[in-house]
């Protein structure tokens, strides 16, 4: 899944899961990539979720959280270029 | 030119959105009634209902209802002198046009009352037919940009995108994009209309700013508030005390924080509620209120942290 073509919206927003090293909920997440990039197509939620569908990210919903902890997986690495916390 | 209403009212799924945002409609059914003696083929709610795919799901209310939203919508088409197309143009819609437009909404007046402007307006006019609510939240002509709220598609289960064939309509979720923020919200679910309110006209007061960081730690579960937020009421504190004078972006985080927080009271989250809205199923709810708050003062989410304390 790791070699799925991304958009770069989608690349930037792995870039920001990973800055938050999987302590940034979708809300923190969302301002972040907000403020910096302008919004997405969709809500930013619903681009985790399909970054998630790929398997790049994956959702906690263990700990208190707006639309739960985003981080990246292993898969996201070859994408992110370093920038995973 | 985006979409041919009556092409829509045609195809099954757009009965499907009928019931959030069509529902609203009864003057343009009644004026559609009105004038089909005129309208030459708009009696077609009969042909129309045998269209195959109706016939193929089985859904007759889908069908009764798309009838008459055919006619209605027909007939409006015709009122506005342009032709039904051969191809729903909603298919040809990209984001990026809609964002496009929401940067540059002087190119695309959207309103009812500029429905008539231009002939390749025309579309989006039309499209407010089915998403009345969307004028409703600023008629106010002075905040021309909250006023062109734009539509965007519906958003179901599978993400964006119009609703697939036999999709229930209770399932359809729609939304529109600000004008300021550019962000996808359903205004409907935001605590009220949006506003035309000026930040340049707040007052940082150290009672706002106790209010607006209360505000802000129901987002944390009780643990730490995020390093901007953080930085950015430290600076409004200062500001209170009279030793620093505010920038727009003080302002704007002011006023947004406390917008914010009236709204969530406003659908009953204030603090009184209970409610954690740090919950992980509280996603969609800030969403709507965020971007709200946003629109609400006409800025953008660039426009609320001061440079260097941006997240």
């Amino acid at each position: 899944m790791s070699d799925a073509p991304l958009s770069g919206r989608q690349i930037r927003l792995l870039a920001v899961v990973a800055e938050g090293g999987g302590d940034w909920d979708a809300r923190r997440i969302d301002l972040t990539a907000d403020a910096r990039y302008g919004p997405g197509d969709g809500t930013v939620l619903q681009e985790l979720e399909a970054l998630q569908g790929l398997g790049l990210v994956v959702r906690d919903d263990s700990r208190s959280g707006v639309g739960g902890r985003w981080k990246v997986t292993a898969n996201a690495r070859p994408y992110i270029q370093g920038t995973e916390g | 030119m985006r979409i041919d209403r009556s092409d829509l009212a045609d195809e099954p799924d757009d009965a499907h959105m009928a019931p959030r945002r069509t529902r609203s409609t009864p003057d343009d059914l009644d004026a559609g009634a009105k004038d089909q003696g005129s309208a030459g083929g708009s009696d077609g709610p009969s042909g129309s209902s045998a269209a195959p795919p109706d016939s193929a799901l089985g859904i007759e209310r889908v069908a009764a209802y798309r009838a008459a939203v055919d006619a209605a919508y027909r007939q409006d088409a015709i009122d506005h002198g342009y032709a039904r197309v051969g191809k729903a143009e909603r298919e040809t819609i990209t984001p990026a046009t809609r964002r496009t437009e929401a940067e540059a909404p002087e190119r695309h007046l959207v309103g009812l009352d500029n429905r008539s402007d231009s002939g390749d307006r025309l579309a989006e006019a039309t499209e407010l037919e089915g998403f009345r609510a969307v004028p409703q939240l600023a008629s106010s002509d002075a905040y021309h940009n909250v006023a062109k709220t734009a539509p965007v598609l519906a958003r179901n289960a599978l993400g964006l995108g119009y609703p697939a064939i036999g999709t229930a309509a209770d399932d359809v979720q729609t939304g529109a994009r600000g004008p300021a923020s550019g962000r996808e919200f359903d205004p409907e679910s935001a605590g009220g209309p949006i506003q035309q309110l000026d930040a340049g006209k707040a007052r940082i007061t150290s009672e706002g700013v106790q209010e607006a960081t209360a505000h802000l730690q129901r987002f944390t579960g009780g643990g730490a508030l995020e390093v901007p937020e953080r930085a950015m009421l430290d600076r409004l504190t200062t500001i209170a005390a009279g030793d620093m004078k505010p920038t727009s972006y003080d302002l704007n985080f002011y006023t947004h924080e406390l917008d914010e927080a009236a709204r969530y009271a406003q659908l009953g989250l204030g603090p009184e509620s209970g409610v954690d809205l740090g919950s992980p199923t509280m996603y969609d709810v800030w969403n709507d209120v965020h971007t709200a708050a946003l629109e609400d003062y006409a800025i953008s989410g660039a426009d609320l942290f001061h440079p260097g304390l941006a997240p």
